[in-house]
C-alpha cells in the first residue's frame, strides 16, 4: 500500500473529485494535506493573477476602441486610401472622359457634313469655278438675243 | 415542502440563452473579458489575442441565427475561442520561423499583478514564484492540455463544461486535466 496519495489521487483532488478513500486519507496525512494545500494556493494565485492581468488588459483593449465592431487595425490604412481615391477618380473621370469624346466625335461629324454638302455644291455646277463668269456672260447674251428676236411668245 | 416550477419558468430559463443572443452588443460586453482572457492566457501575444476575441464574436454574430440555446452563451463563445486558439497554435507551428511576436507577453507584467492581500513580503515572495512556475509550466504543455488546464483553473469550468467547450469526452479532459496538473506540480515542486 503507498503511504502517500498518487499524483492521478492528487490530481483529482485538485480537480475537485477525489474518491472516499482519497479524501480520507488526505484527512489523517498532514504531508499530503500540506502539497494539496500547497498546490491550491499555487493554483488559486495563478488564478487571481491572470484575471487581474487580462482583465486590466481587456480595459486598456475596450478603451482604446471606439467601437467593439470597428475593424481591427487594417492592414494598411494608406492603401486603403489610394485604392478608395483610384475608384473614386475612375467613376468621376471615365463619363466626363467619355462625354469629351462624345463631344468631339459630334463637332467632327458636324464638319465632314459640311465638307460633304461642300463638295455636292462643287460638284452640282455645270462649269468649273474659272469658267463661271464665262457661263454667266453667255446666259445674260442668250437672253438679250431672244429680246431682240422678238422676245418671248 | 416541494417548490413547484411553472412551465413558463421552466420556458423562460430554457429559452435564456436565445433571449440573450438577440442583444449582441450586450452579449459582447458581457463575455468580451472572458473570451480575451482564454485567449491571452493561451496565446501570450496581446494582438493575436485582440485579432482572434475580435474573430470569435464575428464568427457568432455570424452564426448567431444558428444558435438554438441548446448550451449556454458562454459556453458557445468558448467553444468557437477554443477552435480559434486551436487553429492559431497549430498556424503558430507550422511558422515556427516566425517567433519573434511583436505583441509577446512578459511574465512579470503578470507577477505585477498577484493580488498580495496583507501578506508578508516572504509570503509574497513565494507567491510570485509559484505564479511564475505555474506560468511557465503551462506554457510548455501542448496545446489541448493548456487549453483544459486554463478552463479548469482560470475560467472554473467543470469536466463536463469543459468536455461541451472542447468537444471530447469527460474521460480524455481528465486525462489531459491530470497530465497538465503533473507537469504543473512538477515545476511549483522544484521550487521546494
Amino acid at each position: 500500500m503507498n503511504l502517500h496519495l498518487s499524483s492521478e489521487h492528487i490530481a483529482e483532488r485538485l480537480a475537485g473529485g477525489g474518491g472516499f478513500e482519497a479524501q480520507r486519507h488526505e484527512a489523517a496525512c498532514p504531508d499530503c494535506r500540506a502539497e494539496l494545500a500547497r498546490m491550491q494556493t499555487a493554483l488559486e494565485a495563478f488564478r487571481r493573477s491572470v484575471h487581474a492581468w487580462t482583465d486590466r488588459e481587456a480595459d486598456i483593449k475596450i478603451r482604446s476602441q471606439s467601437s467593439l465592431f470597428a475593424p481591427h487595425r487594417p492592414a494598411c490604412p494608406r492603401l486603403r486610401w489610394a485604392l478608395a481615391s483610384a475608384v473614386f477618380a475612375l467613376v468621376v473621370f471615365i463619363p466626363m472622359h467619355k462625354a469629351a469624346i462624345d463631344r468631339q466625335r459630334e463637332a467632327q461629324a458636324a464638319e465632314d457634313a459640311l465638307l460633304l454638302e461642300r463638295v455636292n455644291d462643287h460638284l452640282a455646277r455645270r462649269a468649273p469655278l474659272a469658267m463661271e463668269p464665262l457661263s454667266e456672260l453667255q446666259s445674260s447674251s442668250m437672253i438679250s438675243l431672244q429680246e431682240d428676236q422678238g422676245g418671248l411668245p | 415542502m416541494a417548490q413547484t416550477i411553472s412551465p413558463e419558468l421552466v420556458a423562460a430559463r430554457i429559452d435564456r440563452p436565445l433571449v440573450e443572443i438577440e442583444d449582441f452588443d450586450r452579449v459582447v460586453e458581457a463575455y468580451w473579458p472572458r473570451v480575451f482572457r482564454f485567449v491571452l492566457a493561451s496565446l501570450r501575444d496581446r494582438d493575436a489575442a485582440e485579432t482572434l476575441t475580435q474573430d470569435c464574436f464575428m464568427r457568432a454574430y455570424k452564426a448567431r441565427k444558428h444558435f438554438r440555446g441548446e448550451a449556454s452563451v458562454n459556453t458557445w463563445l468558448m467553444r468557437i475561442a477554443v477552435n480559434l486558439v486551436r487553429d492559431a497554435a497549430r498556424n503558430r507551428k507550422l511558422q515556427f520561423w516566425k517567433r519573434t511576436r511583436s505583441g509577446a507577453v512578459d511574465p512579470a507584467e503578470i507577477l505585477d499583478c498577484i493580488p498580495d492581500q496583507g501578506a508578508s513580503p516572504e509570503g509574497v515572495a513565494l507567491m510570485r514564484e509559484q505564479v511564475a512556475a505555474v506560468w511557465s509550466a503551462t506554457e510548455a504543455l501542448p496545446e489541448r492540455q493548456r487549453t483544459v488546464f486554463l478552463l479548469r483553473f482560470v475560467e472554473d469550468m467543470d469536466l463536463l463544461e469543459i468536455a461541451n467547450v472542447t468537444g471530447i469526452s469527460v474521460g480524455a479532459v481528465k486525462v489531459h486535466l491530470f497530465r497538465a496538473l503533473h507537469a504543473v506540480r512538477k515545476s511549483v515542486g522544484r521550487l521546494r
